[in-house]
């Protein structure tokens, strides 16, 4: 009973959020993004003080590659790859079990904060697409192909890395540690979403 | 037996030989099998200055030396130790070039006796949330309602700041007071130096204290910069000098306006009353171009034709009536023909006055009238000029009217239209019948064949050089009985007066 009441609750959470997020506005992307992903982060930290001494065993370097942030990309491949990280990240914390000792509430807060970026950014980036696809109707340029292969590496990449996560956590059987490990994981990557979203100043 | 002996020898020949290797190895044996001794790690982090601390909890054995080694979560790598914090005595390390802004440590530290490890120890540490930043610096500056705020970034995170923009993009502002619940206000930093802020709508005479600290911040290591406290200046000062200063600007400024409007009055600049001036010189109803008019209330005016009885002037008094006063004149075989309606043009501004012979000299003929240039007034008089029966006639005079550019409405009830004065004749009452003679020889060629025609009488007979008509509302065709724009009685008395004979358009008086 607990859980459906708790069921409840987040969905209507996603449903205020989603209501609330389709009325924003794209120029204050940043202002809006700016503290969600340090916030979370700061959740993450919350969650355990100490990483335990016994999990150091079971690390695993999940290769984050940098390469996904090239120091010169368009505003709109910070867009893409902020909505991609945002959307895989919200898929670990919601599709496994994470262990009992973390607090539901804190998980729930990531996870909608991680929601409204994603839906804010999806509109933004619709928006964009189609400023764009007007844009493209007068110049066919090839510029706008280069850019899309880029992008498809990038979401490999990305892929590739949540993958990754997801089946490491899957081998050890969503364990403690595990799970222990892939927060600070986490931690890494809202901290690279907090850069990320910096760029978009 | 001798086995026990033997043993017994070997025993204490180790002992007596080397008694220290075989402390140290009862003691290194012991020390495995105990727990290592916990002790306290601190870090100690300000502006990413990291600094390892560590003490015991224990004093039983004191370690010699220390040993700090780490590791980074994120990557299966081996405990690594720190080169400057390799066997030293002290209980502290500095640790800000090891670690990096993002990633999760795991530091270690072993206390060694000689080689035998004593205490051992473990933390995990996140720089990015984990250090202490220094507050932003803060100067303000009181005013009446409001406070001047400063925010300038410390000295001492100018190195950071350039790596770590992020993080001081935005600096959260606390106001409180006394009276009031504390605000918070963001201010957005975007890599400047020092950002100006004015918190206003405070209230005066009161002690408003002002802090700030960084918005992305761990909230357990949020630190506040040192209170600025300022009271504001009562309203009072600043509000003593304002109305001080209120009367002498009222003394300085507006009385010498004042003075000013009432010097242009009086000599006549502006609020001028309007004197009267006499009919002849008033232009302004007539301005030349589409015309819209006042409202005449005149419903209609025509020139009666009347042959009942036929009266000569001498003279050129003016037959007044009630309402109406028709002047006819017949003189040199023209006949003037005067319709003032006194009540009505008192009114109205559009009246009979271009048509007042009675005023006028006939050696000037063009002098009282207005003649409003408009290129229809010829055809519009030459019509009028026609002789032919009288109903026809007046008929094709509206007809014309009604065609004509000439008159302009701005409603339907009202028209106006004009008089080329060039077949106007115009001939003065009181002038002797010798200026008429030549009145009638400044005639148009279209009239000299009527000036010659003379009446039964003896009188001369003028042509009907100028009719006026003027009707409202309606574009009807008046009757002979209507002709005149006097209500009946009028009529009767204007008959009575002066009949005018019309035949052939001339007037027999």
């Amino acid at each position: 009973m607990p859980n459906i009441q708790k069921c409840l609750k987040f969905s209507y959470f996603l449903f205020l959020l989603f209501t609330s997020a389709s009325s924003l506005d794209c120029n204050l992307l940043y202002s809006y993004l700016r503290n969600v992903n340090w916030k979370a982060m700061i959740l993450l930290s919350k969650m355990n003080k100490e990483f335990p001494r016994q999990c150091l065993s079971i690390r695993m370097d999940f290769e984050f590659s940098q390469e996904l942030l090239p120091p010169e990309q368009s505003l709109k491949d910070i867009k893409i790859v902020i909505y991609e990280m945002s959307q895989h990240i919200f898929n670990i914390f919601s599709q496994n079990y994470p262990p009992h000792t973390w607090e539901v509430e804190n998980i729930q807060k990531i996870q909608i904060g991680l929601h409204q970026q994603t839906e804010y950014l999806k509109k933004c980036l619709e928006e964009d697409e189609k400023e764009k696809e007007e844009l493209e109707k007068e110049v066919e340029d090839e510029i706008s192909y280069s850019g899309l292969a880029i992008l498809q590496v990038n979401n490999l990449e990305l892929q590739r890395y949540f993958k990754t996560i997801g089946s490491y956590l899957k081998e050890k059987k969503y364990s403690h540690c595990a799970w222990e490990v892939i927060r600070l994981e986490m931690r890494r990557c809202f901290y690279i979403l907090q850069k990320l979203i910096s760029q978009l100043k | 037996m001798a086995m026990l002996l033997n043993q017994c020898t070997i025993f204490i020949g180790l002992l007596f030989f080397s008694p220290w290797e075989s402390i140290r190895f009862t003691l290194s044996h012991t020390s495995l099998e105990m727990p290592l001794q916990p002790c306290i790690l601190t870090m100690t982090s300000r502006n990413f200055q990291h600094i390892l601390s560590w003490e015991l909890n224990s004093s039983a054995t004191i370690p010699t030396h220390y040993t700090v080694s780490y590791t980074v979560i994120s990557a299966d790598e081996e405990w690594k130790a720190v080169e400057n914090c390799t066997h030293i005595t002290k209980s502290s390390c500095n640790m800000t070039d090891i670690y990096e802004i993002n990633e999760t440590y795991y530091t270690n530290v072993t206390g060694f006796n000689g080689k035998e490890k004593l205490v051992e120890c473990m933390d995990s540490f996140f720089p990015i949330t984990d250090t202490i930043l220094d507050p932003p610096e803060v100067s303000i500056l009181g005013f009446k309602d409001a406070i001047n705020v400063t925010v300038h970034h410390p000295a001492s995170l100018s190195k950071i700041r350039n790596e770590e923009k992020e993080l001081f993009s935005s600096v959260v502002i606390k106001v409180q007071s006394s009276n009031t619940l504390s605000k918070d206000l963001t201010v957005e930093m975007d890599d400047r130096e020092n950002v100006t802020t004015i918190i206003d709508s405070l209230i005066p005479n009161s002690n408003y204290c002002v802090s700030a600290h960084w918005d992305l911040q761990f909230s357990k290591n949020v630190t506040q910069s040192p209170l600025q406290c300022v009271m504001l200046s009562p309203s009072q000062e600043s509000g003593s000098e304002k109305i001080t200063v209120i009367p002498f600007a009222v003394c300085f400024i507006i009385f010498p306006i004042i003075i000013f409007v009432i010097l242009l009055k009086k000599t006549g600049y502006i609020c001028r009353k309007k004197t009267y001036s006499p009919k002849a010189l008033d232009f302004s109803t007539v301005i030349p171009g589409p015309l819209q008019l006042p409202y005449v209330k005149i419903t209609r005016a025509d020139i009666i034709y009347k042959t009942k009885k036929k009266k000569i002037f001498n003279d050129s008094d003016e037959k007044t009536n009630s309402d109406c006063e028709l002047t006819q004149r017949i003189e040199n075989n023209y006949t003037m023909n005067g319709f003032t309606c006194r009540s009505q043009s008192q009114d109205s501004k559009y009246s009979w006055k271009e048509y007042n012979p009675t005023d006028s000299d006939p050696d000037e003929p063009e002098s009282p009238e207005v003649d409003p240039p408009l290129a229809d007034t010829d055809n519009a008089t030459s019509y009028q000029l026609k002789t032919g029966p009288d109903e026809s006639r007046v008929r094709r005079i509206w007809s014309h009217l009604s065609e004509a550019s000439t008159f302009s409405s701005s409603s339907e009830d009202r028209f106006n239209f004009n008089v080329n004065l060039s077949t106007v004749f115009v001939g003065d009452s009181g002038d002797n019948k010798s200026s008429e003679e030549d009145a009638a020889q400044i005639l148009l060629p279209v009239q000299e064949d009527k000036i010659s025609l003379m009446d039964s009488d003896g009188t001369e007979l003028k042509p009907i050089t100028h009719s006026i008509c003027v009707k409202t509302p309606l574009f009807h065709v008046p009757s002979k009985e209507d002709l005149c724009s006097e209500n009946a009685s009028s009529d009767e008395s204007v008959t009575s007066e002066s009949d005018v004979d019309l035949g052939d358009g001339y007037i027999r008086r």
